[in-house]
């Protein structure tokens, strides 16, 4: 081994496609750049560049110096396969250590749903499990997170920064508890466990690999360089046979990743629903019977115990439930630490008296897979009338969920859309319009129950047409609304929102006004048919402005991803307007 | 109406707002175990407080420190791991405890290689002896369970 001429090597279009994607590297031009951009990463000092001078590097280090294999276990397993190096990893310390911590079995992709309290976890999240061998459960496996290192920013800075790449992201290990918690029980997000096809070969190799690049320096990008594009560049390094990375420039959410993964057959070998908390906790109360629920309700909301009149299994599901309701509360900050410990003690010390007694019913189990959500991107066409001005519409949107859209496999009552965008030809007229763009658009409908009390909010930024005198003016609009939800059937609900609302625009009188305004809504949603009803009551410093909108619309699902949708519009300001749509959206 | 008006501004702050952050107040190592956890959180004098124990002479294990390895990582021997587990868990290894079932009581058996139905049937017999009141120890709940499983 010692004897390899460095003219042996292969030419450079030969350099394996394994070797560039260890080691990140891009197409740059006619030459390459490696997205890791700490030098120590790189044996050869125009290593991020130069794949080839790197290889070559590589092969002599690892030969020449024994301890540099420990640093990088990962291209010495890959040289060693191709014959360029020998030896074994046994003598490196501390990597055996951290193996022998994991000890590794299996690797999971774990899919965090999303969190509407939190602009960067609208998407949901995505990391690694390794697997553990030992005996038991995965409690003790590891989750290996990449993360943007966002230090002490907060607020516009921290936005900036993360939109911008002004933040780096590492790879972190910690106990798969620990990630439970975070997100089951104190986010109360529920998470999806993928089991990956690995061989062991390709196991050990990732074991390697997170060794080597874990404290490699990749720039973390928001919406495109970020923990689920990174996660699949390091998958692509490790198991050669995925190959689609190349379809996700520009952004990358992580349920596009779920989807293109699991369209390569046989990878996701296992799934694994694991509820959050909220879940289990909203399963649980429905499923129980009226008394079961009377006792629930007398514990929690006035600590008193009357459970005289049920049987023990329905007893000891009362005491279950309304213990992790304590916990709920607890990390909600609505119980202090002493009357905390005290519920909790007395709800499970009448717990474990009933001794022998099965669950009355089963923990929730079945979810709905967000790998079978609709796509993320859509596409409308549709006809309608402005003010009794015909007009044919395109529309796009890049990212990700409306109201009106199929909601299987994502958090309901909540839409997220971005870049939402719309043309309009108007045919009478004979002229092409640009009608508007929704920048950003978030509701979040959560529902305010017996156990649970969430607020309820709106957000838009973006561009639209306002009505005044009789003709359409486009205008900048921005709208923050929070209020409440309420369920009024199994698949209806009411909310309600206060809205203060600004725009902005040239051609409106005083260039636009600054309003308030109170909104009110139904919102229906089953299986098929997804409705929404609302009126605003606008109050504004233009006097044209002020007055009421109402707003319905209308989705009806042929497919997940095919859906006819209808929408109806009244200003009733000044002067009144009316306009109404329909057409067909497709999801890709 | 202002403070609905206030509310709406408080929803947009909390939009900007950074994350992760927020979550992270605890401090330690463990997330799960903020509560139960005894009055300091990280258990330092593991030695002292066995010294009390009336299993000590029975159970020759040595416990570490804190079931928190500082690199982050599930490490160590029988005992350290089911400090680890207990520590980190305990509202969810209290629930399983009272109900002779869970996640937990089947690492812990699996840790101790026992059956997991029998450790919690023993737990949940002994869960007044596990939990005398609302003041537990990780370190000591550790001990108790591991005396259970060998009893």
């Amino acid at each position: 081994m010692l004897f390899i001429a460095l003219g042996d090597l292969r030419a450079e279009d030969d350099l394996s496609p394994q070797w560039l994607k260890m080691l990140y590297y891009d197409k740059d031009g006619a030459g390459f750049v490696s997205i890791v951009e700490n030098e120590d990463f790189f044996i050869a000092k125009d290593g991020r560049y130069n794949p080839k001078a790197e290889y070559e590097a590589s092969v002599k280090a690892l030969n020449d110096d024994k301890t540099k294999k420990c640093e990088m276990p990962a291209r010495f397993l890959y040289l060693k396969k191709e014959g360029k190096v020998a030896g074994t990893l046994n003598e490196c310390g501390e990597y055996n250590q951290f193996v022998n911590d994991l000890k590794p079995k299996a690797l999971t992709l774990i899919f965090t749903n999303a969190y509407m309290g939190n602009p960067s976890s609208l998407f949901g999240h995505t990391l690694f499990r390794i697997d553990t061998s030992r005996k038991g459960t995965q409690l003790l496996a590891h989750g290996a997170n990449f993360g943007a290192d966002t230090g002490e920013d907060t607020g516009v800075m921290y936005a900036l920064k993360g939109l911008t790449g002004g933040y780096f992201g590492t790879f972190t290990v910690n106990p798969y508890y620990d990630v439970i918690n975070l997100y089951n029980n104190i986010e109360n997000r529920d998470i999806w466990e993928y089991e990956l096809n690995l061989s062991d070969e390709e196991l050990e190799m990732f074991v390697a690999h997170i060794w080597e690049i874990r404290n490699a320096k990749i720039r973390y990008y928001f919406a495109s360089q970020n923990c689920s594009y990174v996660l699949l560049r390091v998958l692509e390094a490790i198991k050669s046979d995925i190959n689609i990375v190349n379809k996700f420039r520009g952004y990358t959410v992580p349920l596009s990743l779920l989807k293109e993964l699991n369209k390569v057959e046989g990878v996701i070998r296992n799934t694994n629903y694991r509820p959050s908390r909220m879940s289990k906790l909203k399963y649980r109360e429905a499923q129980m019977n009226d008394e079961q629920r009377r006792a629930f309700v007398n514990i929690i909301k006035k600590d008193e115990f009357v459970v005289d009149g049920l049987k023990d299994e329905e007893k000891a599901d009362v005491f279950e439930t309304a213990y992790q309701y304590v916990q709920y509360r607890y990390i909600e900050r609505e119980l202090d630490l002493k009357d905390y410990r005290k519920k909790s003690f007395k709800l499970l010390k009448e717990r474990s008296k009933i001794l022998n007694q099965t669950l009355y019913f089963e923990e929730l189990k079945e979810g709905e897979n967000p790998i079978y959500a609709h796509k993320q991107k859509e596409f409308g066409v549709a006809y309608g009338s402005d003010n009794n001005n015909g007009f044919y519409e395109l529309s796009f949107k890049p990212l990700y969920n409306s109201l009106l859209s199929d909601s299987y496999g994502l958090l309901k009552g909540a839409e997220i859309n971005m870049l939402d965008m719309s043309f309009r030809y108007y045919h009478d007229d004979n002229k092409l319009k640009f009608d508007k763009v929704d920048l950003l658009k978030i509701r979040s409908l959560a529902v305010d129950d017996i156990m649970f009390s969430p607020y309820s909010y709106d957000l838009k930024f973006g561009y639209e047409q306002k009505r005044e005198d009789n003709k359409n003016v486009g205008a900048l609009v921005l709208e923050l609304g929070a209020g409440k939800s309420y369920k009024v059937f199994r698949n209806g609900m009411f909310y309600i929102l206060s809205q203060p609302n600004f725009a902005y625009s040239g051609g409106l009188k005083e260039n636009g006004y600054v309003g308030f305004g109170i909104k009110g809504g139904f919102y229906y949603n089953k299986d098929k048919v997804r409705l929404d009803v609302n009126v605003l009551q606008n109050y504004t410093t233009s006097k044209k402005q002020t007055g009421q909108k109402y707003k319905v619309g209308l989705g009806y699902g042929i497919t997940r991803d095919v859906m006819f949708f209808g929408e109806y519009e009244r200003y009733s300001n000044e002067k009144n307007s009316d306009e109404f749509m329909f057409g067909v959206k497709f999801n890709w | 109406m202002k403070k609905n008006l206030l509310m709406s501004v408080a929803v947009a702050v909390v939009l900007m707002a950074s994350p992760a952050k927020a979550i992270d107040s605890t401090g330690g190592c463990g997330l799960g175990s903020m509560a139960w956890k005894g009055h300091s959180g990280i258990v330092p004098q593991v030695l002292a407080m066995t010294t009390n124990s009336i299993f000590l002479n029975t159970i020759g294990v040595t416990l570490g420190t804190s079931g928190c390895d500082p690199n982050g990582r599930v490490t160590g021997g029988t005992g350290k791991l089911v400090l680890a587990v207990i520590e980190n868990n305990m509202e969810q290894f209290a629930m399983d405890a009272s109900r002779g079932n869970g996640e937990t009581l089947e690492t812990i058996a699996g840790i101790l290689d026992v059956d997991s139905n029998e450790l919690g049937l023993k737990a949940q017999q002994h869960f007044a002896y596990l939990f005398e009141n609302e003041n537990v120890e990780a370190v000591d709940l550790a001990l108790k369970i591991m005396e259970l499983a060998k009893a």
